[in-house]
């Protein structure tokens, strides 16, 4: 099976970019949902899902099958998303500054980009996705990355530890207050607890 | 038996899939806990399937994706390969280059009469310093050799060819003195 370490009979660091293909078409969705978790933008996470792939490809000899392939992808995946809040937080100051709605950006930010759904669809998932988001955005960035990784993959603590790069305490400490919080937004109770 | 209800951590960590410690056997005991850990797991359920919801695609979608995805997996294969390219064509300019300018110097030595030493063998060399060692006194110094001589008294021992210039002086000297 191609989510262990080899793919084809040969493992993936010598895999060849007609060999990626079929890893791409195995793993894109997944990392997808991650990373829209994360960020909240389908168009964003489209890009970084694609960034993912083209890192992993280019550091493929890095991987040394210890984790399975997946593991080894989502971690690529979560690294990009920590980046992607680094830099975000790096230019807090310059989007203070810009004075255009910030309402338009997040109509923008959930505009689904399939041509392949009806619009009905479309909308129907555009407001899902909003509801969902609106109470993960409310996490700390390691809360929800934990829920995201534990709830959506159904990781184990273990694996969201390798993923992460966390101790397996750190990880159960923030699965649990993330639950929590989670719960107390959803009974309107707006005391989050968003220590890190 | 635990006559408390259960804490929000506790909640946690069993919605999460974990035992709390000892809170399994006050579940079995308290409706009103049992009620909200199940809404605790419900909300969590509606989470996920929400999510997976959001962030479902048509087959057109992941198609186009998997496809801008091998696009740019191409098109940084081929910008590495271009620059591997490049490198090694700068690596051999730059080679090439540096044998021209050796080439040149050289001929420029040559041109000034900086080029290699003639080749002088050991032996040949030992013979020329002994030769000159060995060579006779020059004629100038002939007066200076004999009052030498005169003044040791070594005459006997001057070699054959300083004798005879010895006495052919003295000859000259006598000639010099008979007219007075």
């Amino acid at each position: 099976m191609l989510d262990v370490m080899e793919l084809a009979g040969q493992p993936v660091a010598a895999a060849a970019l007609e060999d990626f293909d079929e890893i791409v078409r195995l793993h894109q969705q997944r990392i997808y949902r991650l990373l829209l978790g994360q960020v909240g933008d389908p168009t964003l996470a489209e890009d970084l899902t694609q960034e993912c792939f083209v890192r992993a490809y280019q550091s493929r000899a890095q991987f040394r099958g210890e984790a399975q392939l997946s593991t080894w992808l989502v971690r690529i995946a979560v690294n990009l998303a920590r980046d992607y809040y680094r830099n975000r937080r790096m230019n807090f100051w310059k989007r203070l500054v810009r004075t255009d709605s910030s309402e338009e950006d997040s109509q923008r930010a959930l505009a689904i980009p399939d041509h392949g759904s009806s619009p009905e669809q479309q909308v129907l998932q555009r407001e899902k996705l909003g509801q969902v988001m609106e109470l993960i955005q409310q996490l700390s960035q390691p809360q929800r990355e934990t829920l995201l990784l534990s709830v959506m993959e159904e990781m184990s603590l273990k694996e969201i530890a390798q993923c992460t790069n966390r101790r397996l305490g750190t990880v159960k400490t923030h699965l649990y207050r993330a639950l929590i919080n989670l719960r107390r937004l959803q009974e309107g109770k707006n005391d989050v607890d968003s220590s890190e | 038996m635990m006559l408390t209800h259960l804490s929000e951590e506790q909640f946690a960590q069993l919605a999460a899939g974990h035992g709390g410690d000892g809170a399994t056997g006050h579940l079995e005991t308290c409706l009103e806990c049992r009620e909200r850990l199940q809404a605790w797991r419900n909300d969590l359920h509606r989470l996920r399937s929400d999510l997976l919801q959001g962030a479902e695609r048509s087959d057109i979608y992941w198609h186009s994706q998997r496809n801008a995805i091998m696009r740019r997996l191409d098109a940084t294969g081929s910008a590495k390969h271009i620059g591997w390219n490049l490198g090694w064509s700068l690596a051999c300019y730059a080679l090439a280059l540096s044998l021209l300018v050796l080439a040149f110097l050289n001929f420029q030595g040559a041109r000034n009469g900086i080029g290699p030493a003639p080749d002088v063998s050991d032996a040949k060399l030992l013979q020329e310093v002994e030769d000159r060692i060995n060579e006779d006194h020059p004629d100038a110094l002939v007066p200076t050799d004999l009052l030498v001589s005169e003044m040791s008294g070594q005459s006997a021992e001057l070699n054959g060819q300083n004798i005879q210039q010895a006495s052919v002086q003295q000859a000259k000297v006598k000639r010099v003195r008979k007219p007075r």
